[in-house]
């Protein structure tokens, strides 16, 4: 059941808010798929309320009663975060993510929080502290990262929408593995307050949600300036959802056929050039641009990512949140606490993230790393001079099993090739569902969109979903 | 660029992080893996490329600088490990 369906039951009286949410509550707890680390215990009460305003006429808005999970780095009071962590297994909530907020002032019950890669730094949801999530549609094979609780979740039918977060395709990679839709913003279209921090040039907040209509209900709900996060923009409110109606005749879909070259998955190859076909069909133009950079993207991701990794996580000392180790000497406290505290990828990560800056590989690794990613930002903007949107694969395969790439961490990364670019550029994209394998495992098409321009990214999205059925 | 036990062993020291001898040894591979890919980078011509450290197109929104409702102090004891009269406890620092 998507949003608007949902609404349909909720308005004509066959259901109600508190019906949706024990609903879900009971396929949490019986789902042994590994997808939500906790309960809301708030959210029966909470719904209760929505069918009350509902019955009196005062429903707060599309989303009031509509049961979401939040990835498990965003604070929602009367919670804990952590981030699927050791180091904040017992973390309480204080205060409410600005989005939590926006949801809850739309009226959405949040019903619980999803497990999600340890920090957000991993691809198939294996890096977690609480063990893999599984996917929905194969129980074998991973979710996809680091969103995975999130993106089964919604696929698996314990919520009917969810939050991710995506620094280099955490929202759109598990969105393409589990058949959703996943969607990462422009860079400062929604707040990231109270929203655990991994790269901060990187990071944003994304709905992953059933349709593409449901994906723009949701950004409707979390997009706006928000005065706590200094990144936030102020942009003028869109109407996405209103604006969703997959006419995108006469557009252009910028594609590099030597992106291909890079997917030996010959069913993304095939629904690839069967998603180009159907966009023609419904009267885009496919115009040639160049990517040849985006070969270079992953390196720069994983030096400026793990960069502002180990700088965001030096608070994780001990001394004001977290574990802490038991020891009596502060030094070693913080040495103990750290170690006992983090996960093998984490320590990587942190470890990556001082060589590139420290002294004598700064300027080599860092500064060049930077340098890259305006020459990557310059090539897709070269790209928006001759389309309206780019098309890639969200991924280069279909969802791979549980333990096939752990052994590598270098191959893991590699999954990310076609959305990390999207990350060191601000700009939008989402990845549309659009056929299967033999396996019966979705394939994920990503669109690209030019900054702020989420209205055409939907209506591409839009038409190739309708595509899909 | 060769990846050795000392430079990992240097920067466990810089990120405050502790490995066994074993650890180290698949951690080098693993590292060394890792810059060899990452290396690629130098071979993009950067020369026309003028900012430094930070290239980001978005602007840092500085709000107005007022006194907003903010956390209770009295709320942090929720989240840290050992809290006193309204201070995080730390081991003794000074003799």
């Amino acid at each position: 059941m998507d949003i608007i369906e949902a609404k349909k039951l909720l308005e004509n009286k066959l259901t109600t808010s508190e019906n949706l949410v024990k609903n879900c509550l009971q396929k949490i707890e019986k789902s042994d798929l590994n997808l939500i680390n906790s309960i809301c215990a708030d959210a029966i009460e909470k719904a209760k309320q929505s069918d009350e305003r509902r019955a009196s006429g005062k429903s707060l808005s599309i989303l009031d009663g509509i049961p979401i999970v939040i990835k498990d780095n965003i604070n929602k009071i009367g919670t804990k975060t952590t981030c699927s962590s050791n180091f904040l297994k017992n973390n309480a909530s204080i205060y409410d993510a600005t989005v939590v907020q926006k949801l809850e002032q739309a009226g959405a019950i949040i019903v619980a929080k999803a497990n999600m890669d340890e920090f957000a730094m991993g691809s198939s949801n294996e890096n977690s502290a609480f063990g893999p999530a599984k996917n929905p549609l194969n129980n074998n094979r991973v979710t996809g990262g680091s969103s995975g609780g999130s993106a089964g979740a919604v696929a698996g039918d314990l919520c009917i929408a969810s939050l991710g977060t995506d620094t280099g395709g955490s929202v759109r990679q598990p969105a393409s593995f589990c058949g959703v839709v996943g969607l990462k913003p422009t860079y400062g279209l929604i707040s990231r307050f109270g929203v655990v921090a991994f790269a901060s040039s990187l990071d944003q907040v994304g709905p992953l949600t059933k349709t593409v209509k449901d994906s723009a209900i949701m950004l409707d709900c979390l997009a706006g300036f928000d005065e706590k996060e200094n990144t936030s923009a102020k942009q003028e409110k869109n109407n996405y959802y209103d604006n969703v109606d997959g006419k995108i005749s006469g557009l252009k879909v910028g594609f590099d056929k030597n992106l291909l070259n890079k997917v030996e998955d010959k069913t993304v190859v095939e629904q690839v050039k069967k998603s180009i076909e159907h966009l023609k069909k419904n009267g885009a133009e496919i115009v040639d641009v160049d990517l040849s950079i985006f070969e270079y993207a992953i390196d720069v991701y994983y030096i400026l990512a793990s960069a502002e990794a180990s700088s965001n996580l030096g608070r994780f000392d001990g001394v004001r949140f977290g574990t802490r180790a038991d020891i009596n000497n502060l030094s070693e406290l913080y040495l103990k606490s750290r170690t006992e505290g983090f996960g093998k990828e984490v320590k990587r990560r942190i470890m990556l993230g001082n060589f590139v800056l420290s002294s004598g590989y700064f300027d080599a690794y860092y500064k060049k790393a930077q340098k890259v990613r305006e020459k990557i930002k310059q090539q897709v903007q070269n790209c928006f001079e001759k389309c309206n949107v780019i098309l890639t694969p969200t991924t280069p395969t279909v969802a791979f099993e549980i333990g096939e790439k752990t052994h590598s961490p270098l191959e893991m990364y590699l999954e990310d090739i076609f959305t990390v670019p999207v990350n060191m550029i601000e700009m939008p994209a989402i990845s549309v569902p659009f056929g299967k394998n033999k396996d019966n495992m979705p394939v994920g098409i990503q669109f690209i969109a030019n900054k702020f321009d989420e209205k055409t990214l939907f209506n591409f999205a839009e038409c190739l979903e309708r595509g899909n059925k | 660029m060769e990846i050795t036990v000392d430079l990992i062993e240097h920067l466990a020291r810089l990120s405050k992080l502790e490995f066994t001898k074993q650890e180290t040894a698949v951690f080098k591979e693993e590292f060394a893996d890792i810059v060899k890919h990452i290396d690629n980078i130098q071979k993009i011509n950067t020369d026309d490329v003028v900012c430094e450290n930070e290239c980001l197109d978005a602007e840092n929104e500085l709000r107005e600088d007022k006194v907003l409702t903010n956390i209770d102090r009295s709320q942090l004891q929720k989240i840290a490990p050992e809290f006193e009269r309204g201070c995080f406890v730390v081991p003794l620092v000074v003799e």
